[in-house]
């Protein structure tokens, strides 16, 4: 049998490592930590030392806190370990004192004042919390431990009423106030006010009589200072906000918001007084309102939010609660905030805040343009029916429930609110173009189709409509490509000549019927088309391109190698850039041997350190012959070669292998880019290769069987067919849908 | 729903405010303003603020101007603005102030001086001995 090697981890600390790591938390200052570690140990109580060492700890502890109650509770916990101890009896005391348990206290002073040594500094505390309970001090034992200046003055404090007779400034002018001789009070405790020791009642005092003289901001200075200097008046906070109350009202009076504005802080109210409450939130409610005007919309909003929101006055601090949340672009918050707003106000039409119809109408609007924003179309739609209701003709607000029905995929109820809208103005334009729109993206473009009419009836009412026209021949333009594989081509070319007729000067529409003759051999009539155009001095970068394409695809080199040129010379093109496309089309034809022709050329053009092979290899996949493909794996092979990104080269030669049939090398190529790929913690190409895998890997004949022989030749809607099947539907797919080129 | 707290100032006192995301503001004017009085208040302006001699003030003005001209748009301006609060009705009853001096208040005092208003006692701490 073997001997366990490891012996079993303990899972407690002894007695000794906990005395050892207290004392070291101890030292260290972390009175908390030593007392939680001491409280472990077993039988604590019965070691001396360790008892001592305890009720230190919790004496110092007691010392940290900032919180009376707390310091209290540990002080406690000191002078119960060990009770003979006078001086946490003292701390005691002054913990109880703190907290205004007198009866405590004095019952933990007393047991100190035989202590010769403690005697003399408990004496004034004790004194002080006799004092406090009414208790006479001059028949206590304590007595004859205090000085002449403290007997003197707690025997006059005790007595009633209190009438100071010492003569430093600050005590006559508490006995000048206590006699009502303000002026002279004044005087003498603004003269006290400079002494350290006398400023804190000075203050006090001195903020009581510029109460009584209604002079506010004086009060609240003082009293300020007084708390300033430690002195926390029983009174004072209830006092303070009272005054601050009516200094903000005085200044409200006077259209000082601002200044009102800013006392806000020291209101303090009771929650049983609701004047001050009211004042409170009203002056919070300006604050926002400042803080709103001068665009800190942030605060407003944190501000405003804080408000309590019921009661009669609050429709205003609901309207701006909406508002912000706008500014602040919480459009879900904002639309349900309007919301609330429509449903507090006030219903009565003599009141200040009441809305008419076509105010309630614009709210809604304006709620549920807010939840469109956010996509949240069925409340859209229901706060827009609900605007409706209350401002039945206004068209421009039935539009805009219109888009959000159609957004929400209700073709049909969009459709009949166009109806609406039609019955009570046949010739709104806006409603034609957006009956048209609808129809148009709802319906194949076929020349049936109903968004012709709505289209028509605009050219009827405005013959020149731009949009119209530009609808109607963006639509005979689509049905033109959507013809292409399943009508005769002269039907395609009639429905370009009715595109070209609504925009008579778009040469893409004379190139595209240039496009048909060349797929239908017409060469002569493609280059009747064609030649006007390249013989006009300035063209449109995107048509010569689509032309030079027409040329390479119907091998007229000399006309595409003079198109070329002249592109070169009067457009800022990135030649490796430009060449890559024009070899791409050589292939598509194929004609390797012009192809390697411009291939060469990008790689002379391109800059140095630019990984222009990878850029060829990724580009000729693209091009779903063979031919292309085996140029494309020529080129990946130099890329790797010239350590243009290994793994994304390896992502790349697997498609091409994949494309080819061979599943086998596909997969291998695969297996190594995911390996580089994780090497170099490049996530982004780990999930290319997984959507590879996915499209490329597990179905070839299914793509054999999809593929069609030249991509570029199809119509687009069947080209966006192909690439949804391919990738676009995957996440992060292959193909950009706006990428016209596969 | 927008009325201001005070009553639109007139001509001679209008101090616009070009800093001001309120076109009202802008112009020296409350949200109570009328079109007339806002045509008014524009082209007063216009005569100080020049384009000529203060361009960007001027364009500002101008700005705040379009807003507010036609009615349709200026009631959607007014559905964007934020609305002022209503003016303060005075308190009925005020609080109570409490005045005069309490001996809780003289005996606080006096703790001051005392080791009641000390937080730590360093001289106090003892060593231990474990």
């Amino acid at each position: 049998m073997k001997r366990r090697k490891n012996k079993p981890k303990r899972t407690d600390q002894s007695a000794a490592d906990l005395r050892r790591n207290g004392l070291r938390a101890f030292q260290q200052g972390q009175y908390a930590a030593a007392v939680q570690i001491w409280e472990r140990i077993p039988n604590t109580l019965v070691d001396p030392r360790l008892q001592a060492a305890l009720a230190e700890g919790y004496f110092r502890l007691s010392h940290t806190q900032k919180e009376p109650q707390q310091r209290y509770q540990f002080s406690q916990k000191a002078a119960a370990l060990q009770p003979g101890d006078p001086l946490y009896q003292y701390h005691l005391g002054l913990a109880a004192h703190k907290q205004k348990l007198y009866p405590e206290a004095i019952t933990a002073y007393e047991k100190v004042l035989t202590n010769q040594t403690l005697a003399p500094r408990v004496a004034y505390p004790l004194a002080l919390a006799l004092a406090a309970t009414a208790k006479s001090v001059k028949n206590h034992p304590v007595w004859q431990h205090l000085t002449a200046e403290q007997q003197l003055l707690l025997e006059q404090i005790q007595k009633r009423p209190f009438a100071p007779t010492l003569t430093t400034p600050l005590w006559q002018g508490v006995a000048a106030a206590q006699e009502e001789r303000y002026p002279d009070a004044a005087a003498l405790l603004q003269q006290a006010s400079h002494n350290s020791h006398e400023a804190p009642l000075a203050h006090l005092m001195l903020g009581n009589i510029a109460a009584r003289q209604e002079a506010w901001e004086q009060a609240i200075h003082h009293w300020q200072e007084a708390v300033k200097r430690g002195l926390r008046p029983q009174n004072l906070p209830a006092n303070l906000s009272e005054v601050s109350c009516r200094l903000a009202e005085a200044r409200l009076q006077q259209g000082n918001v601002e200044g009102a504005v800013g006392l806000s802080s020291l209101l303090n109210p009771n929650p049983g007084d609701k004047g001050q409450n009211e004042l409170s939130e009203y002056l919070l409610f300006c604050k926002g309102y400042l803080a709103a005007r001068q665009g800190n919309f942030a605060q407003a909003q944190q501000i405003w939010t804080s408000l309590p929101q019921g009661g009669g006055g609050s429709l205003r601090l609901a309207y701006n609660i909406a508002l912000v949340y706008e500014k602040n672009d919480l459009l879900y918050e904002a639309a349900e905030q309007w919301r609330e707003v429509l449903r507090r106000r006030p219903r009565k039409a003599d009141h200040p805040d009441a809305l008419n119809n076509e105010q309630v109408s614009r709210l809604y609007r304006r709620a549920a343009q807010a939840y469109n924003r956010v996509e949240e179309y069925d409340k859209a739609i229901q706060v827009y029916k609900n605007a409706v209701k209350w401002e039945s003709e206004n068209l421009a607000l039935r539009l805009d429930l219109v888009d959000c029905l159609f957004e929400n995929g209700q073709v049909s109820a969009a459709l009949n609110e166009i109806d609406r809208i039609l019955d009570r103005s046949p010739d709104h334009i806006p409603a034609l173009l957006k009956g048209g729109e609808i129809h148009a993206q709802t319906n194949p473009p076929w020349e049936h189709n109903p968004a012709l009419s709505y289209w028509e009836k605009v050219l009827a009412i405005a013959p020149d409509h731009a949009q119209a026209r530009q609808q109607l021949s963006l639509f005979w333009q689509d049905a033109a490509e959507s013809n292409y594989f399943w009508a005769p081509l002269a039907l395609s070319i009639e429905m370009l000549q009715k595109a070209a007729a609504y925009a008579p000067n778009d040469l893409n529409i004379q190139v595209k019927i240039a496009e048909v003759y060349f797929a239908t051999k017409e060469i002569p009539k493609a280059l009747a088309i064609i030649e006007p155009i390249l013989q006009m001095p300035q063209v449109e970068f995107k048509v010569l391109e689509r032309i030079l394409s027409n040329l390479l695809h119907g091998q007229l080199f000399d006309q595409a190698n003079a198109l070329i040129n002249r592109i070169e010379t009067n457009f800022p093109v990135e030649r490796y850039q430009f060449y890559i496309p024009i070899a791409q089309n050589c292939l598509e034809i194929p004609r390797e041997d012009v192809a390697e022709t411009w291939l060469e050329k990008a790689v002379a053009a391109a800059p140095p350190g630019f990984p222009i092979y990878l850029l060829i290899g990724k580009a000729l996949i693209e091009v779903n012959n063979e031919t292309a493909r085996s140029v494309a794996t020529r080129y990946l092979h130099l890329a790797l070669k010239h350590n243009q990104a290994p793994a994304e080269v390896r992502l790349y030669l697997g498609i091409a292998a994949a494309k080819n049939g061979d599943r086998k090398s596909a997969e291998q190529e695969w297996r190594t880019a995911r390996k580089l790929a994780r090497r170099n913690g490049d996530q982004a190409l780990l999930a290319q290769i997984q959507r590879a895998e996915l499209m490329f890997g597990g179905l070839p004949s299914f793509l054999d069987g999809m593929m069609p022989p030249d991509l570029h030749s199809m119509p687009p809607q069947l080209r966006q067919m192909f690439m949804n099947i391919l990738g676009g539907h995957l996440p992060g797919g292959f193909f950009d849908e706006d990428d016209d080129e596969f | 729903m927008s009325s201001e707290p005070t009553t639109p100032p007139t001509e001679p006192e209008l101090k616009p405010d070009l800093h001001s995301q309120d076109p009202y503001a802008v112009l020296g004017l409350t949200h109570e303003a009328n079109e007339r009085q806002i045509k008014r208040a524009y082209f007063t302006l216009v005569r100080t603020y020049s384009p000529e001699t203060e361009p960007a003030a001027f364009k500002k003005m101008r700005a705040a101007y379009e807003q507010l001209r036609h009615t349709d748009t200026k009631k959607e301006t007014d559905l964007s603005l934020f609305q002022p609060p209503l003016p303060w009705t005075p308190r009925k009853r005020l609080g109570r102030l409490y005045l005069s001096l309490q001996p809780d208040d003289l005996l606080d005092y006096l703790a001051l001086s005392s080791e009641l208003n000390q937080a730590d006692f360093p001289k106090d701490y003892r060593p231990i001995q474990l």
